[in-house]
Parts: C-alpha cells; sequence; structure tokens
C-alpha cells in the first residue's frame, strides 16, 4: 500500500490569543500535515500534533528579537515546510521573512485583536509583499490587505 | 466557581484589586484566579501566574463566570464554551498593556450577548447582581470561521 504525503503546513504564533486563533483556523484544515511552533510552554489540545517552542520577544526587546532571527531561520531551515502560515506576532513575522526569502508560500492573518489598523508586524509583512488577511472587512484594501472571514 | 483569567504576558492590578473588593462584599464562591504578580498584593485569594493549557481548559470547564482582560484568547475560549464573560480591558495609560488594543476589541465585542465590561470594583459587583445573566455563544461566527480557514487552505493549495 502506498501512502500519500500531505505537504507541510508550518503554523507560527505566540502564545494566548496568537495560539487560540491558529488553532481555531488549523482545526479545519485537512489537506496539510501541520506543524505548530509557538511561544507558549505548554502542551497543545490535540498531543498528536507536533510542535516546538520559541523564545518569546516584541520591539521592547530588540536583542531578543534579533536572536529570533537566527531561532527563526533554524527553525524554517529544519522544518523544510511548502507552507507557512503565521497569526503573529514577531517570532512568526522573522518566519515569514525568512520563508518569503526561501521561496516558500507564505500567508500573514492578522490577528482579530487589530481592529482599528493592521498589527505593527503585519505592515511589516505587507511591505515584505507577504500576502496579509485582517480579520475586519474594514481593514481590507482588496489587494495587498483582503479580508475572507474570521475567527470570531 | 469563578475563573479570573487575565493572560500570561503582564499583570493586571487593577483587575485583581477589583476581584479582591468583591470578595470582601459579595459570597461568588470558589474562585481560581490566573495572573502575573504586580504591586497589588490580593487579601482573599491567591494568584496562579500561569495554568497549563489542560489546567485553563479544565477550569473554564468548570467555571460558571469568566472574569479577565478583553483578551481574544480568553474570548474565544469563552465563545466556545458558553460562558458570560465580564472583563475589564488593559488600559495603555496605566501601563497595562503596549497599546490601547483591548479598548478597541470591546468596542467590537462588547454588544454581543454575554460580555458584560466594567472599569472599577463597583461595577463589578453590579454585574453580579444582574438577575439573568447570559452567556456568550459562537453561533454566529461558524460561519465566518470556517470561510476562513477554507481560504487559507485553498490559497496554500492554489496559491491566489
Amino acid at each position: 500500500m502506498t501512502s500519500v504525503k500531505k505537504p507541510i503546513l508550518l503554523c507560527v504564533s505566540s502564545g494566548g490569543g496568537h495560539l487560540e486563533q491558529m488553532l481555531k483556523i488549523t482545526k479545519n484544515i485537512y489537506k496539510f500535515s501541520i506543524i505548530l511552533v509557538s511561544t507558549e510552554q505548554n502542551p497543545m489540545p490535540d498531543k498528536n500534533m507536533p510542535h516546538f517552542i520559541l523564545s518569546d520577544y516584541n520591539k521592547k526587546r530588540p536583542f531578543h528579537v534579533f536572536l529570533g532571527i537566527f531561532e527563526t531561520l533554524r527553525v524554517v531551515r529544519g522544518v523544510k515546510p511548502d507552507c507557512v502560515l503565521s497569526t503573529g506576532a514577531a517570532p512568526g513575522l522573522l518566519a515569514c521573512i525568512w520563508s518569503k526569502l526561501f521561496g516558500i508560500r507564505v500567508l500573514w492573518v492578522d490577528s482579530v485583536a487589530n481592529v482599528e489598523r493592521l498589527s505593527l508586524s503585519g505592515r511589516i509583512a505587507k511591505y515584505c509583499r507577504i500576502p496579509v488577511l485582517s480579520q475586519w472587512p474594514h481593514l481590507s484594501d482588496g489587494a495587498k490587505v483582503r479580508y475572507f472571514g474570521s475567527v470570531i | 466557581m469563578i475563573f479570573l483569567t487575565t493572560g500570561t504576558q503582564l499583570p493586571f492590578d487593577r483587575i485583581v484589586q477589583a476581584v479582591d473588593t468583591l470578595l470582601e462584599v459579595c459570597d461568588i464562591g470558589p474562585i481560581l484566579a490566573q495572573g502575573l504578580p504586580g504591586a497589588y498584593y490580593p487579601k482573599n485569594f491567591v494568584l496562579t501566574p500561569r495554568l497549563q493549557r489542560s489546567e485553563f481548559e479544565s477550569t473554564m470547564d468548570r467555571s460558571k463566570i469568566v472574569i479577565g482582560h478583553a483578551g481574544i484568547g480568553t474570548i474565544i475560549a469563552c465563545m466556545e464554551r458558553g460562558r458570560p464573560f465580564f472583563c475589564m480591558p488593559r488600559e495603555m495609560r496605566y501601563r497595562e498593556h503596549r497599546n490601547d488594543h483591548q479598548l478597541a476589541t470591546l468596542e467590537k465585542f462588547g454588544s454581543r450577548d454575554g460580555i458584560y465590561s466594567f472599569k472599577n470594583s463597583e461595577q463589578l459587583i453590579d454585574l453580579f447582581n444582574i438577575s439573568e445573566i447570559k452567556s456568550m455563544n459562537n453561533d454566529e461566527s461558524i460561519e465566518r470561521s470556517m470561510h476562513l480557514s477554507k481560504w487559507v487552505e485553498s490559497f496554500f493549495e492554489n496559491g491566489l
């Protein structure tokens, strides 16, 4: 019997709400085998889901962001995904930028918490020509930032 | 039981203090409180800094009412389990977060069933005196959520 190997979707998100949103989105994705990378230390609800833990940082911790550049490179090079998805924040952005440079198909889904404007990471993703989805129709510009539903 | 959850990134003294005052004047039964230690030390309960994911979920399952910051993770958890959610947004002017997105979140979601906001202990005590407390639900979001997942899946399969 031959088994067809599904392509690998690498999902990178910070903890808390970012992770909740990632789990909601991936719950209904069946055509990819999902590898989750998160800054949350707690084990995932689905024990069969392979996952790695990343360190957490934001713009207030520039040195950690600097270290994160190498950490996310190691993850992307190690996992060798076919596609990469992030729901934020800074660590996800770095993973997306590396993946984009390696020619991997990337998507940024901005957190539903960003109601008035895209997150800083989302805006940077947009400038790096990474396709961006907002979860609010009024933040869509129909081209670089689009709306196709929300987790809430 | 009542579940107080304030996220794992930053302390949130105002909400801890409001709940502490609530416990002094009302008997609301047992409480489990998750929060990072801040400058205010609660007298009526113990703060647990972090919960394992499984503990967070089982506490959510057992809770009758959830009190927390206006974080998306908590909103989703309350929606999926049909819990009433009493929430206080973190504000930048008190250095409770890096920006004021929780105020904006609440503006968008505050009108949904089962989500009640408060800014101080008096308002929180008033919430416990509402005769019919509604629960959150995810009826209206199931379709939007499925749409997003399926779009993402097809994007990765076929491109834009």
